[in-house]
């Protein structure tokens, strides 16, 4: 349904990289057909495979016909490479140490890998130095235990490494 | 208040401050949750293997709250179900065996090797409590022309596969009942799942499924008000709170071989927990579980109290877990053999 | 009717329980817009905690935690585009545009507004129809599931944005990532690839988390420079007129909201749904395009969902069976109190209804005087420096989702989800039908295979049932409806 933005749809370029992704996506679509065939295969229409392999089948065909648009559509002018206007440093940074930080959230514990989360991403995004940065951290990050462990009893990882 | 146009060093100011009054917070708070000598110096995590609501949540959350006082630590419930109960059953066995980590959790793991769902059952823990088993009934709705167990399998019999069975799935109670009918003769009926007791009465009520076996406690007060009628208690005797429903053996006296049958309901630790605090924890349970209040909870629940851990309760473990195994598994249920876990056969 | 009166103002005459119900009400409010935090937890955590105290006393507690909790999680969604819990994810399809527009301040104040209307209507039907309601809602066969499951899913033509395709490509994932774990008829693994973890399936919590929030979180990235939109706060509470020329549309959403919330398996995640398809449908021309930031959106969600509160109460308390999973834990407490939950409460026990009935609508008056007050507080949130907030957003995504069931695998599965939001909203996707596949999914996969098992896999008799029952006739003629309306919309279009 074309009915919330007919005009820029008709002259819609694509994005960097977008052609990629799609293909991506279709790729993924026949894994999880693969997937969702070999769950019980056409035994029966009640089988715990039948809904997979439907929704499988969706999947298949709206990429497809998503990569095809894709394919057709102009090259985008407006913007440069995938780099600069997908993935730029910034978003590349963030990716990363959230994935750090939620890898030695275990072993360190919530609370020193949060504080060590918080300053560093603080400090590179907010540019407002040091100190206030660690400041900001050590208040949010205080008000955020009281919230959920204290008062609502959440349980927050532990420290592994120094047990 | 970032965007005011406050001088760098008023902010400053005005954060220093709050560290000082939250410090001042997380002081008070850790005084009051300060650890103390011996078990258990911190509070305790319980790890209940089925969602909130269930039966095995509201046993879990009833008996807590008489335990805590005796540990003089909390036992903080968190509900991570999931693969019926196997999620749970691996996380706390994969925990340190300090008796930080307690299982809340029902009959499933029992039936997890055979069902091949995990390697893990209560033979890899310690009973800390098993508190209370559950009676199943087998309920039907009053429109539908049975008035006793006899009647509706002289109908299955006539009519194979076109009487709906409401169930819960492979290992669940409905299917087991159904298997140990199974064993009494021809009984092909066709067993609509669904996900617990609650919507299975709730479809029976509507008239969508035929009959339920199912657990008392869910279907006592339907029973009570007429808009469900039970056909047999799965149990040798008659019971109190259902007068005049009679017992399964009454037609069907070779059922006394499954009997006593039913789901329960336990605490557990992992196996190699220090004997000082399997101790504290036995005692504590123990007591907390003899409480009045709590043993009234259980009646009330429809359940029969049962205060058992250690040995005594491995051997209510083990021959639940041999009945069930080896039924199932001649029933045609099951995807290995009891045998290759070690199951001996009744 | 004179006892009634008295039952009902137990909660209001005695002010220590009147004091509970609001206590419990503004506590729920927060619980609710902090996701992760949910109502089912929240009142799970007060069995043990009101276990000593007066029955009275701990159901006005979680009366007010459970309104409060429905209505508070559209906080968020306006306010960060993180929906506080699964009913408020169609509050954020229009409420978070309004708050990026400068709005965000007026969008609480409908909403709130609109959450007290839906939670009267919920009220005044329990009060007044609860038993006629509860024996029709009986009467829904396991095929009249899976037919509102499906009419839920063509829901996705109203979310696509852009392309119809990607909406479509967007929902099937949601239903395949719904399918994750074991099947809950038979047991058998679904794309678990042999791990124990996945067996449990994804929270679908935690892939709302990710698509939403951090989704965001990275797209709000490429503009860390950017001061962020003052907020327009003048006008918080909404004008009188305004109100007047949306109260049809809410009152109509409202009873979508009432017998969804009591149909059991249903709750007011799907009501919302099922409401924005309707306020879609009912209003050719909004002002503001749906998804753009609509009015008509934004209350069809918030009056559906806490109308669904009213609603779910209809079956726990005439007969004793929970509505959802909220209920179903109030349940539970009802037993630890010594009283048997059942179809005999209604007689046994009369005073418990209209007691109940009492303190919900407490707990809705509550709801607009905390909601409609510190509204400018909230709403300075969104000015605050992106370098601070998108940081902190992180780590109250990590703490909500590790706060489902202490997991952190259920932490990196938010954060795949968050980052392949990133990527499909780039690409002109959008994640709404996601998350629309990932609750509908598992509804309509049981329902349709139930329905079938229940014919003896007949598919012949499956379609018959659907055009000789009446209900299932209704829906099959609604979805008829929609789908036609969807075609001639892009035609025309």
């Amino acid at each position: 349904m074309n009915t919330t933005r007919p005009l820029e749809n008709a002259k819609r370029q694509s994005k960097p990289g977008e052609l990629v992704f799609t293909g991506l996506l279709f790729i993924g679509s026949l894994a999880i057909t693969y997937f969702a065939f070999s769950i019980s295969g056409l035994s029966s229409t009640s089988a715990p495979g039948s809904i997979p392999m439907l929704a499988a089948v969706f999947l298949l065909i709206s990429s497809l016909i998503t990569l095809v648009k894709t394919a057709k559509q102009p090259k985008g002018t407006e913007v440069g490479s995938f780099v600069t206007a997908i993935t730029p440093r910034v978003v590349l940074f963030f990716a990363f140490i959230t994935l750090a930080y939620i890898s030695i959230i275990n072993q360190f514990g919530f609370l020193a890998s949060s504080l060590a989360f918080l300053f560093f991403s603080i400090l590179v995004l907010y540019r407002q130095g040091f100190l206030l940065s660690i400041l900001i951290s050590i208040n949010v990050l205080a008000i955020i235990y009281v919230v959920f462990r204290v008062i609502f009893k959440v349980i927050l990882p532990e420290a592994s490494i120094w047990q | 208040m970032k965007n005011d146009p406050m001088s760098k060093a008023s902010q400053i100011f005005w954060l220093m401050g709050t560290v000082i009054s939250i410090s001042a917070a997380l002081f008070v708070h850790f005084t009051a949750d300060a650890p103390t000598k011996g078990y258990p110096a911190r509070n305790i995590q319980g790890i209940i293997m089925w969602g909130a609501g269930g039966a095995t949540d509201t046993m879990s959350r009833a008996v807590t709250p008489y335990v805590e006082p005796l540990l003089k630590k909390e036992v903080i419930l968190i509900n991570r179900s999931g693969g019926a109960g196997a999620i749970s059953t691996k996380y706390v066995h994969n925990k340190k065996s300090d008796g930080y980590t307690l299982l809340y959790g029902a009959e499933n793991p029992q039936l997890h090797g055979v069902l091949g769902l995990s390697d893990i059952d209560y033979r890899e823990f310690y009973a800390v409590n098993v508190l209370a088993r559950g009676i199943s009934v087998i309920v039907s709705h009053p429109d539908r022309p049975w008035r006793n167990l006899k009647d509706l399998m002289e109908d299955v019999k006539a009519r194979p596969s076109e009487i709906k069975m409401g169930s819960t799935g492979p290992g669940g109670l409905p299917y087991v009942v159904g298997a140990m009918l199974g064993s009494q003769g021809e009984f092909e009926v066709t067993p609509v799942p669904f996900d617990g007791d609650g919507p299975a009465i709730t479809a029976l009520l509507g008239g969508h499924v035929d009959f339920l076996p199912s657990g008392f406690t869910a279907t006592a007060e339907h029973i009570r008000s007429g808009r469900l009628i039970a056909l047999a208690v799965v149990n040798d005797e008659e019971i109190a709170l259902l007068p005049g429903v009679p017992p399964i053996t009454q037609d069907y006296p070779a059922f006394s071989k499954f009997l006593p049958w039913g789901p329960f309901y336990g605490v557990f630790v992992n196996k190699d927990t220090p004997e000082a605090v399997k101790r504290r924890l036995t005692d504590a349970f123990y007591t907390g579980a003899s409480d009045p209040k709590f043993q009234k909870f259980v009646d009330d629940f429809g359940a029969i109290p049962m205060n058992v851990s250690g040995e005594e309760a491995d051997k209510f473990l083990d021959k639940w877990q041999s009945v069930t195994t080896w039924l199932l598994h001649d029933a045609g249920a099951t995807k290995s053999a009891p045998e290759q876990f070690g199951i001996p056969r009744p | 009717m004179a006892n009634a009166f008295d039952y009902f103002s137990i909660g209001w005459a005695d002010p220590y329980l009147f004091f509970l119900t609001a206590l419990g009400t503004f506590a729920g409010i927060y619980v609710g817009a902090i996701p992760g935090l949910s109502v089912t937890m929240a009142v799970s955590i007060l069995i043990s905690f009101t276990f000593s105290w007066d029955v009275n006393e701990a159901l006005a507690l979680m009366a007010g935690i459970f309104m409060g909790g429905v209505y508070g999680g559209s906080r968020t969604a306006i306010l960060l585009n993180i929906p506080g819990a699964p009913s408020a994810m169609v509050t954020a399809l229009d409420g978070y545009p309004l708050a990026k527009q400068g709005e965000a301040g007026q969008a609480i104040g409908l909403s709130t507004v609109m959450s007290f209307v839906g939670g009267l209507v919920g009220i005044i039907v329990l009060a007044v129809a609860a038993p006629v309601i509860s024996e029709f809602t009986l009467m829904f066969a396991p095929r009249d599931y899976f037919l509102l499951a499906v009419l839920g899913l063509l829901l996705v033509g109203a979310l696509s944005g852009e392309s119809l395709a990607k909406g479509i490509f967007c929902a099937a994932l949601g239903v395949s990532l719904g399918m994750i774990g074991l099947d809950p008829l038979t047991a058998e693994e679904r794309f678990t690839f042999g791990s124990l973890e996945l067996t449990g399936g994804i929270p679908y919590i935690a892939a709302m988390i990710g698509f939403f929030g951090i989704a965001e979180v990275f797209i709000q990235l490429h503009q860390i420079g950017i001061q962020p939109i003052r907020q327009n706060l003048d006008k918080i509470l909404p004008s009188w007129t305004l109100v007047k020329k949306y109260l049809p549309l809410s009152l109509q959403t409202s009873g979508i909201g009432v017998i969804i919330g009591a149909l059991p398996g249903t709750g007011g995640d799907i009501a919302a749904m099922l409401a924005y398809d309707h306020a879609k449908r009912v209003t050719p021309e909004p002002a503001t395009p749906f998804g753009e930031g609509a009015y008509e959106g934004l209350i069809a969600a918030e009056s559906s969902n806490n109308a669904a509160v009213g609603g779910a109460y209809i079956p726990m308390l005439t007969l004793g069976m929970p509505g959802d999973a909220v209920t179903a834990v109030i349940i539970g407490a009802l037993f630890i109190h010594g009283i048997q939950p059942g179809p005999l409460m209604l007689t046994e026990t009369p005073h418990l209804f209209w007691y109940t009935v009492g303190n919900l609508t407490l707990a809705n008056l509550c709801i607009l005087v905390f909601g409609l007050t510190g509204i400018r507080l909230f709403s300075k949130i969104v000015q605050c420096p992106k370098g601070i907030l998108l940081p902190v957003i992180i780590v109250l995504s990590v703490v909500g989702t590790y706060a489902i069931q202490n997991s952190v695998t259920d932490v990196y599965w938010m954060f795949g989800c968050g980052i392949l939001g990133y990527f499909l909203k780039t690409y002109g996707y959008q994640v709404a039908p996601i998350i629309l596949g990932i609750i509908l999914g598992p509804l309509m996969d049981v329902s349709y295979r139930r329905a079938v098992i229940s014919v003896q896999d007949d598919l012949g008799s499956f379609l018959w049932a659907m055009v000789s029952n009446p209900i299932s006739l209704a829906l099959v003629v609604g979805i008829a409806v929609v789908l036609i309306n969807n075609l001639r919309k892009s035609r025309a279009g």
